[in-house]
């Protein structure tokens, strides 16, 4: 006998498709990732061009000793655009700094009187200087503490001079700096010869976006099987569906399998928008300017196709896994209204975890109860495999994740087929309903 | 001598939702190739009734058979002959009739011939001609009608089941749906069993009808029949009559 199994499944498919909202949810990782990558790329690509064009910077020096000439002469070979401000043109400072903050300069310099008598008498000398923050932009703080750096810098090497002007036979490095600090980080087992506050802006930006994009994806897939089902309920689909000469496990399993494709879908898009993002990020880290800045993914090699695939499985079985309640609660729901507020109630709590891997650290320092229900969910695993593949490592939970999620759907599947009988259903709606009347009064 | 098969045949039927009894120990026959009307006010158990002939709900006791299948122990023969139209059925909205149609009839039909034949009847019946290809959400309440009127009878079944076939319909709309069940149970010799508040409709459709009342048959008989036993000059009255006599 012909399977009827194929045309429902083509109906599912075909209404799940064309159904509008389903676009934000796949859409938003192909998108919002490599628009990420993008961003960061852009304003760390303009950071550079400026450094190369010269940093505009401007300057008062009341001092006019050798010593302030030098530390002028320092700023102009570090790539500095110095624009020279007369003061006695403007009555208070202020005056002078809202003129130059409508103008590109970065920063105002300022040498007082007395700058170069200081240094020789082996005091502190002091250099005033205003930063212009004009915006909070990943290019703006990174010119500014780029000034910083190089101005410390100066610092630095002054420090040398004086002190091998006092202690010629000695090695002023060595008076400078009598402990030699090497920082080295370990991420993924490799050592890497960076400190480990180069690496950590980088980290940030995974754990941040990944785990938002991978919540959205799996919300709206899940609000989609909830609401198709809950349509059906509400068009009375499902009551016609039931007396077809199919089995109610025919019907689940097309439901299923249509949600699945989308979940296909979606998770190779999130893959894609994943792939896009780390390949923005290196194109970054080959300009030779920022060698110190973005490191690490010049250190690391890109993900093993193994862990690309581990992730895929490990984000699919999630959509299926949140699918497969979506589609419970679309049943249990007499109404769309209904399905949305219950899946609220429900998809919450799951996703808590998920986000405590992803900011809480360790799982294994997390109290023993919430380590179990990290692990008892499988919308956990493709986070524990996302915050360790880009440090190169495939975790051996993500992949004893596979069975066990496959399991778990599994007999949310068996029990949702055991509700799907207009009895049971009937029942079960009116309960939910009696539950969401008492709990609203 | 052969034993006489019913289309529906209802014994003692009893169903109950917890505590609420919605039918009490109901009795009734419908011939083959009979339209049957079952009408009562609202909450008298009609759609009850026929949601268990249509294998949706299980009897609480009783015995229910449609042509001689149990329809507990041989649910699966029993949808394979019935089309069950619900009241305010819809389509999936992002569909187009025309495909709604093929869906199901590839439930039914394997070969392609079979499943051409029943589409394009189905077409023919639903009256939507070029609208046809439009998305379902795009139609009104009487064209979302008449496409489920077209998807119960394209499926040729033996028994039709239908709860409210023309609530909420324009005249036009309804007397169009009517047409079709009168040609289908005289043409394609389906059995149809239909519930309506509309006692007028039922008495032009319906060869026998069952007075329903709070979950009890209270007569049965054809409208004529009815209309001399209690003096009446339609099923209207019959009704209010009976339900008096009842309270």
């Amino acid at each position: 006998m012909k399977s009827k199994l194929a045309p429902l499944i083509e109906k599912e498919i075909k209404d799940l498709l064309r159904d509008p909202r389903i676009y934000i949810g796949l859409i938003i990782p192909i998108f919002i990732l490599p628009l990420m990558g993008s961003i960061f790329s852009i304003s760390t690509t303009q950071t550079i061009q400026l450094m190369k064009e010269g940093i505009p910077i401007a300057l008062i020096n009341y001092d006019e000793t050798n010593w302030s000439l030098d530390f002028i002469n320092f700023l102009s070979n570090s790539g500095f655009n110095i624009t020279y401000i007369d003061f006695n043109k403007y009555d208070k400072i202020e005056f002078l700094l809202k003129d130059i903050e409508k103008s590109n300069i970065q920063a105002l310099i300022i040498i007082p009187k007395g700058y170069g008598e200081n240094i020789t008498k082996f005091n502190k000398a002091n250099i005033e200087t205003y930063y212009f923050i004009r915006s909070s932009g990943i290019s703006e703080t990174s010119i500014l503490s780029m000034i910083n750096s190089i101005l410390e810098k100066y610092s630095d090497v002054l420090s040398l001079r004086l002190i091998s002007d006092i202690a010629s036979d000695k090695k002023p490095e060595n008076l400078k700096d009598p402990i030699k600090i090497d920082s080295l980080s370990i991420v993924g087992g490799r050592v890497l010869n960076v400190p480990p506050e180069t690496l950590i802006g980088q980290i940030m930006m995974q754990t941040m976006i990944i785990p938002l994009t991978l919540f959205i994806l799996t919300i709206v897939v899940a609000q989609t099987a909830a609401t198709a089902t809950a349509v059906e309920n509400e068009e009375r689909t499902l009551e016609t569906l039931l007396t077809f000469p199919v089995s109610r496990y025919e019907i689940l399993l097309a439901k299923l399998m249509g949600s699945a494709v989308i979940a296909i879908i979606g998770a190779v898009l999130y893959l894609i928008g994943y792939y896009i993002y780390l390949e923005k990020m290196l194109t970054i880290i080959e300009e030779p300017i920022m060698e110190e800045g973005i490191a690490l993914l010049a250190f690391l090699p890109p993900p093993s196709i193994e862990a690309y695939i581990i992730l895929g499985i490990n984000v699919l079985l999630a959509i299926f896994f949140t699918t497969s309640l979506g589609v419970v609660i679309g049943a249990l729901s007499s109404d769309v209204r209904i399905s949305n507020s219950l899946l609220g109630i429900i998809i919450i709590p799951i996703m808590i975890p998920a986000f405590l891997i992803m900011y809480g650290g360790e799982i294994g320092n997390l109290p023993l109860i919430i380590q179990i229900i990290v692990y008892a969910l499988p919308t956990s695993y493709p986070l524990i495999s996302t915050k360790k593949i880009f440090l190169g490592s495939i975790p051996i939970e993500s992949i004893y994740g596979i069975p066990y999620s496959i399991i778990l759907t599994l007999i949310v599947i068996y029990l949702t087929g055991k509700i799907l009988s207009p009895e049971k259903l009937l029942t079960l709606q009116y309960k939910v309903k009696v539950w969401r009347i008492k709990r609203k009064s | 001598m052969s034993e006489k098969i019913f289309a529906i045949e209802v014994e003692n039927l009893t169903k109950k939702f917890g505590e609420f009894i919605a039918l009490r120990n109901i009795s009734f026959n419908v011939m083959p190739n009979e339209i049957f009307g079952l009408i009562g006010p609202n909450g008298a158990g009609k759609t009850t009734t026929l949601r268990i002939l249509a294998t949706l709900l299980l009897p609480t006791d009783g015995i229910v058979k449609i042509f001689n299948y149990d329809i507990i122990s041989e649910a699966d023969k029993v949808r394979k002959i019935l089309s069950y139209l619900a009241e305010d059925a819809g389509a999936y909205r992002n569909l187009s009739g025309y495909e709604y149609l093929k869906i199901v009839g590839k439930i039914y039909f394997s070969s392609k011939k079979d499943l051409e034949e029943a589409i394009e009847e189905a077409i023919k019946i639903s009256g939507l001609k070029n609208r046809i290809n439009d998305k379902v959400k795009n139609y009104s309440k009487g064209m979302k009608r008449r496409l489920q009127v077209a998807r119960t009878f394209m499926v040729k079944p033996k028994l039709a089941i239908l709860d409210e076939p023309t609530a909420g319909l324009d005249v036009i709309h309804a007397q169009y749906i009517r047409q079709i069940i009168k040609d289908y149970a005289e043409k394609m010799g389906v059995t149809i069993i239909l519930s309506s508040h509309n006692m007028l409709e039922v008495e032009n459709l319906c060869s026998r009808i069952a007075l329903i009342h709070s979950g009890e048959i209270v007569t049965i008989g054809n409208p004529k029949e009815l209309k001399e036993k209690f003096n009446a000059s339609n099923l209207e009255e019959v009704f209010i009559k009976v339900a008096k006599i009842e309270e």
